[in-house]
């Protein structure tokens, strides 16, 4: 019979009396900066973002409290300089169809429908509308304008929410019509009037003037507007599309790492069939996934584990298999597509097809499928399950200090990796000024792979870069 | 509503699902990061980097029922992660000898706190989390192994020689000289 040493006899009960267990003084302020970090979406990854993140930078947890703040403070003060100059409205997305407009729901508040009402009766906190660059004063030129309601006011921004055009107090008047008058801009009270009307399927609002002593406002708010209906309220995308042709709303194809991630409206466009959603559409990365998986999205992304996606990402990085998963930038390969297509074939971790040439809308790439190699047992630390893991690319952080995000950015370059039995087509398209972009196809469930490439293939040949 | 159902509920963003989750596994984990740091500050910023790496990344866990592992791994390598950030000198001193106590004899004796007190705190951060999750937290060696990221058989090495290291330590309280390779004075 083996004797019991006594010490590891002891040891539980030591290590107890020692560490006193009792419910921490933190739990409160820990609470609070979880709730105020955004998770990480599945989405952003092939089967998931990684939980490799070993060197989060943890944010104080007063960061989006005076981000906010700061916000607000920009939209007050910054208003009554900004100058007219001459707006053009380029068309978004399918025509819209106006319907009538529904009557507001009370004369002193904004209309339920510019609300984006849901059919319980509830509004997102801010009720997000799109649409193209407008010709004023400031920088970001090239990003989108987005019109953002909440229940009494308007604040016209582009895409990036630090770079605030105009504030005003906004109701419903009459049927079909909006009375904006300015709290900032233009000078206060200068009032304006605009008719609107939305599409019998919610997604399209379009706005004329009637009349606006507002410059600023007269030059930015007529056009043709597009919903933003993520599952995350916060994030900027589409959700689900009707069959069309559309423009990316931030989706910068020329973004290089260490950049700073400003939004381009419309560098990139694609056609869809009935049946697509749009997941994603940040500076470093945007997301088409099916309709039908999209529903079972939270806000967060897939919510369970199931990612089927088509991603295009903006110049990535090749990463090497690092033992903590964060993968490290491969700096000796060319950027090229060659360079990149030589270096992914010669990864052991990695089993690759015969990679064959591709052009979309002029541009020169290469198509090549992979799947974790049989004989790779790597695994990252951090996940629960040990599934062999290739990691392969470390992408632009998409989490980038895009304030209209309100994300929080960890600081950290997460990797991308090749999960267990996940299948990837990746193609490679050069789009000219030395930048890639690369194009995935991801299925987490293998049986569905081929299935999906054959759906995403036609969007794919159908994109155009600018 | 069971671990599952609240996990669930938490990949898809529910907050409130998460904190019940936190409130169920923190006053464990903080006990075990005490003892892995032997520094209360330092465990309180490890848990925290902890939960909020598994609040962030939730949504890739792909099996609910691993949550309380995952968890787990996350914040011992939080503090692993801490300890190595921290790190001021190493030592490389030959351990003598490893086959059961040198000195002293506990063997009938009763250890007390501040005898294991100082007895972890000569151990290596990476050596004492070994120590922590097989008699603290229970776990049989394979799992510790898989938590740490390292070979059951450096983990069943790693074991051993702590304990006999503890045990010189324990048995003599003069035993300065026995340390354990990478050892981090705290």
């Amino acid at each position: 019979m083996m004797a019991i040493d006594p010490l590891e006899r002891q040891l539980p009960a030591l290590l107890t009396e020692l560490a006193e267990p009792r419910t921490p003084d933190y739990v409160d302020d820990l609470l609070e900066r979880t709730g105020q970090a955004h998770q990480r979406p599945a989405w952003t990854s092939l089967g998931g973002w990684l939980p490799t993140i070993r060197t989060g930078r943890i944010l104080p947890s007063a960061w989006p409290v005076l981000l906010r703040l700061m916000v607000v403070a920009l939209v007050l003060v910054i208003g009554g300089g900004i100058l007219l100059v001459a707006g053009s409205h380029p068309a978004v997305g399918p025509a819209p169809t106006p319907s009538e407009s529904p009557a507001p729901s009370s004369s002193a508040t904004v209309p339920d429908a510019l609300r984006m009402v849901r059919p319980d009766g509830t509004f997102p906190e801010v009720a997000i509308w799109v649409s193209g660059p407008r010709s004023l004063p400031g920088p970001g030129a090239d990003s989108g304008t987005a019109l953002r309601f909440t229940e009494t006011t308007l604040a016209l921004t582009r895409s990036r929410v630090d770079l605030p055009l105009s504030l005003s107090t906004a109701e419903g008047t009459a049927e079909g019509l909006l009375r904006l008058t300015t709290s900032a801009s233009c000078g206060d009270g200068a009032t304006g009037e605009y008719r609107w009307g939305i599409s019998p399927d919610g997604r399209h609002l379009t706005i004329s003037a009637v009349a606006d002593a507002c410059a600023v406002r007269l030059a930015a708010v007529p056009g043709d507007w597009l919903r933003i209906a993520c599952k995350d309220t916060r994030q900027p995308c589409l959700a689900d599309l009707a069959a069309g042709t559309y423009p990316s709303l931030n989706f910068a194809p020329h973004l290089q790492t260490n950049d700073t991630a400003t939004p381009v409206y419309g560098a990139l466009r694609y056609t869809v069939p009935e049946g697509w959603a749009n997941a994603a559409d940040l500076p470093g990365q945007f997301v088409l996934v099916k309709s039908s998986d999209y529903a079972s999205y939270g806000p967060g992304g897939a919510t369970n584990g199931s990612v089927h996606e088509l991603v295009v990402a903006s110049n990535p990085a090749l990463s090497d298999q690092t033992g903590d998963c964060a993968g490290a930038p491969v700096a000796s390969v060319d950027h090229s597509v060659q360079g990149f297509v030589d270096w992914l074939r010669a990864q052991s971790r990695i089993e690759s097809s015969v990679p064959t040439p591709i052009e979309i809308a002029g541009h020169r790439g290469q198509s090549i499928d992979l799947r974790v190699a049989p004989s790779w047992t790597g695994t990252c630390p951090d996940d629960p399950d040990g599934t062999p893991t290739a990691v392969i690319l470390t992408p632009y952080a998409p989490f980038g200090p895009v304030p209209e995000l309100q994300s929080q950015s960890t600081g950290a370059d997460p990797s991308w990796a090749l999960v267990g039995e996940e299948r990837m087509r990746l193609i490679l398209v050069d789009v000219g000024e030395g930048d890639i972009v690369l194009v995935q196809v991801v299925a987490t469930d293998p049986a569905r792979f081929e299935s999906l490439a054959a759906e995403a293939m036609p969007i794919i040949q159908s994109m155009t870069f600018d | 509503m069971d671990q599952r159902d609240l996990v669930d509920r938490a990949k898809r963003g529910d907050h409130d699902a998460f904190a019940l989750l936190v409130g169920s596994a923190i006053a464990r984990l903080d006990a075990a990061a005490r003892l892995i740091l032997r520094d209360p500050e330092l465990a309180r910023d490890a848990v925290q980097e902890g939960f909020l790496r598994a609040w962030r990344n939730l949504p890739a866990l792909r099996d609910p029922d691993r949550f309380d592992a995952w968890l787990r791994r996350l914040v011992i390598h939080s503090c692993i992660d801490v300890t190595r950030r921290r790190r001021r000198r190493v030592f490389e001193v030959e351990l003598t000898p490893t086959d059961g106590p040198a000195t002293g004899d506990f063997a009938s004796g009763v250890v007390d706190r501040d005898q294991l007190d100082v007895a972890l705190r000569r151990l290596d951060p990476e050596w004492r989390a070994v120590v922590v999750l097989h008699y603290f937290l229970g776990m049989p060696l394979p799992d510790v192994a898989a938590t740490l990221g390292i070979p059951l058989g450096t983990a069943k090495s790693r074991l051993h020689r702590s304990l006999a290291a503890m045990r010189v330590s324990i048995g003599s309280d003069d035993a300065v000289s026995v340390a354990v390779p990478g050892g981090q004075f705290a």
